[in-house]
């Protein structure tokens, strides 16, 4: 009864009803590859995770060169669950860029790209790549050893763009060095600019999401009526969630976020430095091209290579007209599968050694 | 000096100038004949001074006949004992001079030859002894800053024992056991085995240009030079008058000279390898007080591998030791001062620094322990939230599961 006279109070002012007939209404698709549309929602919850732990972390995250580090090393060891929160922060990152990938691979195969979901398509992909940038620019914060020179190399692959390479590295490192004018511009990039245009490209998504509802692969049969958004998949979505959360727990226990000695700029650079998993490909490419390809520098090539793989997936859905028009496209798929076999292999070689 | 400046000039100009030095190069008679000494001579500072063989040898080198090494030129030849000495130190010793050419170096090396044991036996016209040449080398001489000198940080026993040895030193009354006592000692060791160039070689200890056996109280002071803190607890401590009293030299009563053994705490007391056997009977004062200290010692070092055993332990888990660790550094560096205070031969200082660093290494384990109870608090948090997750989820598909189960009853 009272339930009912706040839903009648929140309907008065807000209307709740719509949003009510709204859940009502939605659907999801049942077939066999149905498993794959939680990839969505999953992400979604990590993104959740991140901006709480990230917020939590704010509290007590202190940028610049003479604190930076202090502050993380007192988070870790000495606040009340600082080293909870902060793990459970670097494995939900981690997990959230696997989960994203593994959310724009199946959307690539189930072709849900096609028409009409392009701008779908597009803002999903933005919004890995800024996910990509998180990753990136929350790596340097701790400000340690590993993280100092990892943000080098991963700079100076920036750098070596053709054209502007040397003006990037200039925009993202603040001058010719990593040096505290770089922590503060990654420190902005992670806190600020990232998380508003993140949301901003993923609230387009869902907006989208919402207009078109979930794709079906070209030639795939339902195999029933589609399952109720609300409550029998959201259901099982917080039942997935929920798995998720206690898997963070482990890894946060079992395996605490690291941290190294503090960054020193006149240190050696450590002979074993790797990015983040997800830059293991295009790390491990630049390192097999060689230091010239012709009368190009091969880091250039190299770069330059992956711009123009990263462009070609974003174009996917105007490229491949055949989905376009619902059939089969075989080609793209084979294609798809080349691609990430290959990136996969080049992951899973940096992973072993 | 009037008369030896221009030479030095010449030789200057013949060695640093070629183009001048062409029509002067037959003034220098002397290479006419010894051309392979200018050879030898190579690098030598002296020679990159400007000096040349008149300098040291004296002579005419414009004479083209034998009367240039005649005694009317004052011709030494190759001088021996304290007439090599003098020479040398007509440069060496001469301050004014020595100010022009190289002001950065001692001028008191004739004065202090003259005092050591090789100057008296040089004096006397010994001339066997060892004089400037001997350790410095003469046509060859390079600074002692560079390895290559035999008077170098790096060489200077190897020059010591050219003559401390048995062979050449046969018949004598000075010990020749130095270096096989040395090669045996901690210092030696340091020195020859691991290269540690800061480790004392022969100079440091009986000095350099007056080379002489300390006195028997000067040890003190000669010891003191780098282990400064046990000079000054000895020095100020009641055995200092017992071992003057005794007629026994300081530190190397107990610790030997050229074969100082590594300092180990089976030093302390009558038992084996105690060294206040010397003077102490098994159950003396002495002896009971050293039983002790040695139990300090053992319980401290016993304390301080407890708290390092807890830390590894806390640190294989994952938990963070840092700041533990850095505090533990306070008991170890007790255990070392401890080792240290044995010199005042006062229990009352020695426990002091005992209960300190027994106290901060039981602080240390208390943290690494806390750290541990942590690490246990964790996994049980870890499992308590998990199964309740894990059961959430199960509720959750449940509950899922039956929805649709009704509503698919329900469907026509």
């Amino acid at each position: 009864m009272a339930l009912e006279r706040v839903w009648s109070w929140l309907d008065e002012r807000a209307g709740s009803e719509a949003l009510g007939h709204l859940l009502s209404a939605k659907v999801v698709p049942n077939h066999r590859y149905s498993f794959f549309y939680y990839l969505g929602g999953m992400a979604l919850f990590l993104l959740a995770i991140q901006l709480g732990t990230g917020l939590l972390l704010l509290l007590y995250y202190e940028p610049g060169v003479s604190t930076a580090y202090e502050s993380v090393k007192r988070l870790s060891s000495e606040i009340p669950f600082g080293w909870l929160v902060r793990s459970i922060h670097r494995w939900s990152a981690d997990i959230f860029i696997g989960v994203l990938a593994l959310h724009m691979l199946t959307t690539f195969f189930m072709k849900a790209y096609r028409r009409p979901r392009e701008l779908t398509w597009l803002t999903g992909v933005g919004a890995f790549g800024l996910a990509l940038g998180f990753g990136f620019s929350g790596y340097l914060l701790p400000w340690d050893e590993i993280a100092f020179f990892a943000t080098s190399v991963g700079t100076a692959v920036a750098g070596s763009m053709p054209f502007v390479g040397q003006a990037l590295l200039h925009l993202l490192r603040g001058g010719e060095d990593v040096t505290g004018a770089t922590l503060a511009r990654f420190f902005a990039l992670h806190v600020v600019v990232l998380p508003f245009a993140a949301l901003a490209l993923l609230g387009v998504h869902l907006l989208l999401v919402q207009k078109h509802g979930m794709s079906v692969p070209p030639g795939l049969a339902e195999s029933g009526r589609p399952r109720p958004f609300f409550p029998d998949f959201l259901l099982r979505d917080l039942a997935g969630w929920t798995l998720a959360l206690a898997l963070l727990a482990a890894l946060a226990a079992l395996a605490p976020a690291e941290l190294g000695p503090k960054a020193n700029p006149f240190a050696s650079a450590p002979p074993e430095i790797k990015p983040e998993w997800y830059f293991y490909a295009p790390f491990q490419q630049l390192k097999w091209i060689p230091a010239h390809v012709g009368p190009f520098e091969g880091d250039a090539v190299g770069a330059l290579g992956f711009l123009i793989l990263g462009l070609l997936f974003t174009l996917v859905p105007f490229l491949d007209r055949k989905a376009a028009r619902g059939e089969r496209s075989p080609a793209f798929t084979a294609a798809g599968i080349a691609v990430f076999a290959y990136l996969a292999t080049l992951t899973c070689y940096v992973w072993l050694h | 000096m009037l008369r030896l400046a221009p030479l030095s000039l010449i030789g200057a100009a013949l060695l640093a100038a070629p183009t001048v030095a062409a029509p002067l190069a037959a003034r220098n008679t002397c290479v006419n004949c010894h051309g392979d000494v200018q050879d030898e001579a190579g690098s030598d500072v002296h020679r990159a001074a400007g000096l040349t063989c008149v300098d040291c040898h004296r002579g005419d080198p414009s004479a083209e006949d034998h009367k240039s090494m005649g005694r009317r030129k004052e011709f030494l030849g190759k001088p021996t004992a304290w007439v090599a000495a003098e020479m040398c130190g007509s440069c060496h010793a001469d301050i004014d001079r020595m100010r022009v050419i190289n002001p950065g170096l001692p001028t008191d090396q004739l004065a202090q030859y003259r005092t050591s044991e090789h100057g008296k036996l040089a004096l006397k016209g010994n001339k066997q002894v060892a004089t400037c040449v001997s350790c410095h080398g003469f046509h060859g001489v390079k600074p002692v800053s560079d390895p290559g000198s035999p008077a170098s940080k790096g060489r200077i026993v190897e020059t010591c024992t050219r003559c401390h040895n048995p062979a050449y030193m046969a018949g004598g009354s000075v010990p020749t056991d130095q270096l096989e006592k040395y090669k045996l000692s901690v210092h030696g060791q340091k020195r020859l085995r691991e290269r540690d160039p800061g480790a004392p070689a022969c100079s440091d200890c009986h000095g350099n240009h007056g080379a002489a056996p300390p006195g028997v109280y000067a040890v003190t002071h000669v010891c003191g030079k780098c282990h400064v803190t046990q000079a000054e607890l000895f020095v100020a401590s009641t055995h200092v008058t017992y071992f003057r009293d005794g007629g026994m030299p300081p530190c190397t009563t107990c610790h030997n000279h050229h074969d100082i053994l590594a300092t180990s705490d089976a030093l302390l007391g009558t038992g084996p390898g105690g060294t206040c056997a010397t003077c102490h009977q098994p159950g003396d004062r002495c002896d009971l007080a050293t039983a002790k200290m040695k139990e300090g010692l053992r319980s401290l070092g016993a304390s301080i591998a407890r708290a390092r055993a807890s830390l590894a332990r806390a640190d294989r888990l994952g938990m963070d030791v840092e700041r533990p660790t850095y505090d533990l550094s306070g008991a170890a560096e007790a255990l070392v001062r401890a080792r240290v205070v044995v010199h005042t031969f006062s229990e009352e200082e020695f426990d002091k620094v005992i209960a300190e660093g027994v106290g901060v290494a039981r602080e240390v384990d208390k943290e690494a322990l806390a750290r541990l109870n942590e690490y246990r608090y964790r996994r049980q948090g870890l499992a308590v939230g998990s199964a309740m997750l894990l059961l959430f989820a199960g509720l959750l598909i449940l509950k899922a599961r039956h929805l649709e189960k009704r509503r698919l009853g329900k469907e026509p």
